[in-house]
């Protein structure tokens, strides 16, 4: 995390030359560049399904190393030019589908992840305009980011579930001290854009709109979150010939993820709960009579029902011992939507060693129980499954 | 034999480097306007949670610096480097500014009312104010 000072930044610095001397410091344009990866095998004691990371994949690890699963790369600059202002872009290079196409997967695939511009108002009120993170989750925003999570892999129960990741619209960030306490709010709204696989089906799903709402208390070693995410999904034509319905219809889906997390770490100690639902409105209520989306929904029993009603939560706790951490999680998934019920949930043990101070090595093994197809990629998404996977990497920043 | 004697020298000076550098105390400085602060307050600018004040830093190589962050955030300096890199690949804020050694740092803290930076305790003198002191 280098600082490069551009050779201008002094006539910048001159320009400005209202602002006093301490301030003229920060008043130039300077630049940051940083990055961060991780590069992890992974196998599962199965050859005829995968486990993969996200639902916009559809490869996954099988008996075979696959170094693609838990692997990525990400580069990213800050260009601050003084005055509050400042460009942020990041670039995430990891496994995912670049086209509609099933079998497009293509590892260490480079994508803008995120390129806003930000203003700082205040030293506590920041806005951004631009692609920027799209915070589901406590650890949403440095998920990729290996060296700062304690495991190898978060919870798929919850992690896996939110195929959107970033939005491309206007976010507020706010921060007070209120004692000893630190509290955040952040508030955004915008478009997202993410493909889920599901089976042998590619759903492109485009957004009318996403909004994200959150509130935080940091505390001493505590840190307690809520958020939501809410977003409109049209079911357009194209999305639903995937489906085997070609009739033009219209139903924009209502999506509301709502998420709750812990956590607790006070150097030695370390604990990280997240509970979150997804609820959506009902699919139109129709006859057999009628045809496109009300005959697809009738016949897959989901008239006048959610396409999806979610719950899931994980919990997990890990014990420093000097430069080794251990940690156990449980995940759990469970959807009780129209078509099916699903379950789906895993434990695992990982262990991280700290071999610098901007390097660890992991390791990570976990039994994962499935009903559920959709965090496997599998020949027969109603078998139920138990996986064993494995995965041992290791995480990098700077 | 003479080599190996440079070295037992060298050994025994640096364990006894070590061990005056363990015992030290470290004093948390600011400008000579600056309150007190708590050990809080401290952990949650060097921890990244709070951007009211100005945190400067000693390099890696520093061993007070191992022991600030020990004292005030019970954490190594993986953990906060993992703590670090959450915020930086968030997009929400930069460590704290590095500088080469306590008198880079007094000058700083000194020049501007908003920078806070820790030192040898022995090292303090009457152009900053301590305003917490760890044992």
């Amino acid at each position: 995390m280098k600082t490069r000072h551009f050779g201008w930044r002094v006539v910048a610095a001159a320009a400005l030359l209202a602002t006093s001397a301490a301030q003229a410091d920060e008043a130039g344009i300077q630049y940051k560049v940083s990055g961060f990866g991780t590069l992890a095998a992974t196998a599962i004691d199965k050859s005829d399904l995968q486990l993969r990371t996200s639902l916009n994949q559809s490869r996954g690890a099988d008996s075979t190393i696959d170094l693609g699963t838990d692997s990525r790369f990400g580069l990213q600059g800050v260009v601050t030019f003084g005055q509050g202002w400042s460009l942020t872009g990041q670039l995430l290079s990891i496994r995912r589908r670049v086209d509609s196409d099933l079998d497009s997967n293509r590892d260490f695939d480079i994508g803008v992840e995120w390129l806003f511009a930000q203003y700082a108002v205040t030293s506590g009120l920041d806005l951004r305009l631009g692609r920027v993170v799209l915070p589901a989750f406590m650890i949403s925003d440095s998920r990729n980011v290996g060296y700062s999570q304690p495991w190898l892999r978060a919870p798929l129960e919850v992690y896996g579930r939110m195929p959107l990741t970033t939005m491309d619209g206007i976010q507020a960030n706010w921060r007070i001290s209120a004692g000893a306490a630190i509290i955040g709010f952040q508030a955004g709204y915008g478009k997202g854009h993410t493909n889920i696989s599901s089976g042998a089906t590619v759903i492109d799903t485009p957004s009318d709109w996403v909004s994200s709402l959150s509130a935080q208390v940091e505390w001493s070693d505590w840190l307690l979150r809520v958020g939501q995410v809410r977003s409109a999904l049209p079911f357009s034509s194209p999305l639903l010939a995937g489906l085997g319905v070609t009739t033009p219809i219209e139903y924009t889906m209502r999506d509301t993820f709502t998420n709750l997390g812990l956590q607790y770490d006070n150097g030695q100690a370390i604990v990280l709960a997240e509970w979150a639902s997804r609820k959506q409105n009902d699919m139109p209520m129709t006859q057999p009579a009628l045809s496109g989306l009300g005959l697809f929904a009738y016949q897959a029993g989901l008239a006048g029902k959610p396409l999806a009603k979610e719950k899931m939560w994980y919990v997990g706790a890990g014990w420093r011992f000097g430069k080794l951490l251990p940690m156990v999680a449980h995940g759990s998934f469970k959807s009780d939507a129209a078509t099916s019920q699903n379950d789906w949930t895993s434990t695992s043990i990982s262990l991280r060693y700290d071999v610098a101070n901007n390097v660890a090595l992991k390791a990570q093994i976990g039994r994962h129980e499935a009903k559920d197809s959709s965090s496997f990629v599998t020949a027969d998404p109603t078998d139920p499954r138990s996986v064993t996977s494995l995965a041992v990497g290791v995480d990098f920043v700077f | 034999m003479r080599a190996k004697f440079i070295r037992t020298a060298c050994v025994a000076a640096g364990l006894s480097l070590g061990a005056v550098t363990a015992w030290a105390q470290v004093a948390v400085v600011m400008g000579a306007s600056a309150a007190p602060l708590t050990k809080d307050q401290v952990a949650n600018l060097y921890l990244g949670r709070s951007f009211d004040l100005k945190p400067l830093d000693l390099p890696e190589a520093s061993p007070l610096r191992e022991q600030f962050y020990k004292k005030a955030t019970d954490r190594d300096l993986s953990q906060v480097k993992a703590t670090w890199s959450r915020i930086v690949f968030s997009g929400k804020g930069q460590p704290p500014k590095e500088l080469p050694d306590a008198a880079a740092v007094k000058k700083a803290v000194a020049a501007d009312p908003k920078a806070v930076g820790y030192i040898d305790k022995g090292s303090v003198d009457g152009s900053v104010k301590v305003v917490l002191t760890l044992d």
